[in-house]
This record gives C-alpha cells, sequence and structure tokens, in this order.
C-alpha cells in the first residue's frame, strides 16, 4: 500500500482542488442524468399503464357489442338461458291404491284446476302451487309417462272399509263443475296432451301445457 | 423527483470521486474514467432494487468500477494482466482525498479575496475574466490576488512540512 505524499506540492493541492471541481460538476451531471432515467422509466410505467387500460376498454367494448347483437338477434346463447331456467322436471310416481282416506286429502286446499287434475289423475303428486293460469304460460315437463288407463273411481275404495269410505269427499270431487270454456280456453285448450305440439314430445316424456 | 430517486442520489453520487479516482487510476485518462463511471452509474440505477441489501455500498462500487475498468483495458490492452493492474491501483484516489482536504484548510486560512479567487480559478475552473467579474474587480488585480495567494499557500505548505 502506498504511503500518502507527506510534501505536497502546491501544484499537486491546486489539482487536487481541481479534481475536486470537476467531480462536483460530474456529480451534478450524474444526478441530471439519474433523474433522466427515473423520469424515462416513469413514462415507460405510465405507457404501460395506459396500453392495459386502453385494451381492457377495447376488450370490454366488444364484449358489450358482443350481447348486444347476442340480444337484439334473439341468439340461443342469450334467449335459451331464461327458458331452461322455468323448466321444472316434475316427478311423477306411478298411481297407487289408497290405503286410507287420509292419504286422498291433499295436504294444502284445492284450487279449481288442481281439482280437474285430481280428477284426471286421483293419486298423482300435485305441486303446491301451479302456475298462475291467466298472468304466465309455463311448460312442465314430465320426466315419465304415467300409464294413463281408464280410472273408474270406486275400484280405488273396494278395500276400503265402509266407515272410512269418503263418500263426502268422493261425491264432492265427483261432482266439480268444470268450468266453462272462455273465449281464449275455445281456442286453445286446457290440457294438450302431446298431441297438437310434436315438438314437445321428446322420447319418453309427456308435455303438459297450462294456459 | 420522487423519493427513490433522492434516496439514490443521496446513497451513491457521494462516492462519484472515489469512483473516478479509481478509474482514473486505472485507465490513466480522465475522460475514459468518467465514462466508465458513469456506466457504472446507470447499471447501480438500474439494479437500485437488488443493491438495498448490499451493506458497504462503497466497496460494492469500488469494484463495480475496477471491473469495468478491467474491461476497458482487456480491449484496449489484451497482452497485459489487467487484473493484477487492477489490485495495484486501489489506493491511489485515498491521495487525492488527502491532498484536496489539505488543499481546502490551507486556502481556508487565505484572505477573503484571495480565497475566493483561488476556488473560483482552481474549483471551478473558470477563466481571469469570470473571476474578475465574480469579485467585481480588474482583470489584473486578479492575477496579483492569485500570485499572492500562491506565495502564502507555498509559505504555509512549508510551515506544514516543518511540523
Amino acid at each position: 500500500m502506498k504511503s500518502t505524499n507527506p510534501n505536497p506540492s502546491l501544484e499537486e493541492l491546486l489539482a487536487s482542488m481541481e479534481h475536486a471541481g470537476r467531480d462536483a460538476r460530474r456529480q451534478q451531471q450524474l444526478a441530471e442524468m439519474v433523474e433522466g432515467l427515473a423520469a424515462k422509466e416513469e413514462a415507460a410505467r405510465r405507457r404501460v399503464v395506459r396500453l392495459w387500460t386502453a385494451r381492457i376498454a377495447a376488450a370490454a367494448c366488444l364484449l358489450g357489442v358482443i350481447f348486444t347483437i347476442v340480444h337484439y338477434l334473439n341468439l340461443p346463447v342469450a334467449s335459451t338461458v331464461p327458458m331452461l331456467a322455468e323448466v321444472r322436471p316434475m316427478d311423477v310416481k306411478r298411481p297407487s291404491v289408497a290405503k286410507t282416506p287420509e292419504a286422498m286429502q291433499p295436504s294444502v286446499p284445492l284450487r279449481q284446476e288442481h281439482k280437474v287434475v285430481r280428477q284426471v289423475y286421483p293419486t298423482m303428486e300435485l305441486p303446491e302451487r301451479l302456475p298462475d293460469l291467466v298472468e304466465e304460460e309455463s311448460l312442465i315437463v314430465l320426466t315419465e309417462v304415467p300409464e294413463l288407463a281408464p280410472v273408474n273411481l270406486s275400484d280405488f275404495y273396494a278395500d276400503v272399509a265402509p266407515e272410512q269410505f269418503p263418500t263426502e269427499a268422493l261425491a264432492q270431487a265427483e261432482t266439480v263443475e268444470e268450468p266453462k270454456p272462455t273465449e281464449r280456453a275455445k281456442r286453445r285448450s286446457i290440457f294438450s296432451i302431446g298431441n297438437s305440439e310434436p315438438d314437445l314430445m321428446e322420447g319418453n316424456t309427456l308435455s303438459i301445457r297450462l294456459i | 423527483m420522487d423519493k427513490e430517486t433522492k434516496q439514490f442520489e443521496a446513497d451513491y453520487l457521494p462516492l462519484q470521486p472515489a469512483m473516478q479516482r479509481m478509474a482514473e487510476s486505472l485507465l490513466g485518462n480522465e475522460q475514459e474514467a468518467a465514462d466508465v463511471v458513469q456506466d457504472c452509474f446507470v447499471t447501480l440505477w438500474s439494479d437500485r432494487k437488488k443493491l438495498r441489501r448490499v451493506v458497504n455500498r462503497e466497496a460494492w462500487c469500488i469494484t463495480l468500477v475496477k471491473r469495468r475498468c478491467v474491461d476497458v483495458l482487456r480491449k484496449k490492452h489484451p497482452e497485459v494482466d489487467a487484473e493484477e493492474l487492477a489490485d495495484t491501483a486501489a489506493e491511489d484516489y485515498t491521495d487525492h482525498d488527502e491532498r484536496l482536504l489539505l488543499a481546502l484548510r490551507l486556502i481556508d486560512r487565505l484572505p477573503e479575496r484571495q480565497a475566493r479567487a483561488v476556488r473560483l480559478r482552481h474549483f471551478e475552473e473558470a477563466d481571469t475574466q469570470s473571476i474578475a467579474l465574480s469579485l467585481q474587480t480588474t482583470e489584473d488585480n486578479v492575477y496579483v490576488l492569485l500570485s499572492r495567494a500562491y506565495k502564502s499557500l507555498k509559505e504555509m505548505i512549508l510551515g506544514y512540512e516543518k511540523h
């Protein structure tokens, strides 16, 4: 290791001062250079942010245009989704012989349309609420087709004891008057069981259209 | 200027003289040394996030300058063992620092106008006209001020040697 010169000349001292002065100016230049680099980095970062913002905005606009086109053209992608949501499969059990009169009684009061259905399918489980016949038109798809044999109500009560025989309920059920067909009902039947719209019949399914 | 830039300047700009002296002692050319130091500062700026873990920044910067200088020397003189040269040139810049401290100490003892004239001449590297403008005097008077200052400094250096 070299030792420091103990006897520096005046020229050496002045030269070191000149060096120091140049160093100070170079430091100033380096500071400006660093600030320039920082500004350049910041500009590049902002450019990237702007670019991605524009890309995201363009993608959002494109999606909006696509959805608008799909909506107005009523393409299947958009139009079938709400319809599918309305279709509810309904399990239908095969008719079985009622053991007791209580089993014949519904858990909720029957509406008029329930009673009509009950007449045709005495043991079929009905939904608690049928769709409003006036306001909306619903489609109920039955997954199984019950065997639609002619039903004689007296046969169902053959093995019921006489004191348990629901005479009043049966009489009431048999005396239900069917509603008179309205103008609209004349045009369209209340129940169309797969005979008028073949497109609703698929395989082994039964379509009941309620109006 | 953001906080990061300020922090970088506060951390690394004070190391510039040492880096410059080291590069000058290795390359023997002030301008080339300045270019190498500037190149090193670009590297320091781009690696500033990694350098937060560095404890001894000065040693790290000096090593960086040495390696850059060795690269330059290898390109210029492939036959010279540049790394050995780099090992021997490590202390030169410390001489500069001590001389500068001594010079500043001695100049502080000069009369006010003589000291200002010497600083403007040798630190700012100003010409005689600028010094005269700054001191609000004539150029002839600047020459007189400078010659008296040099004479006083020589006497002080002689006295420093005797001590």
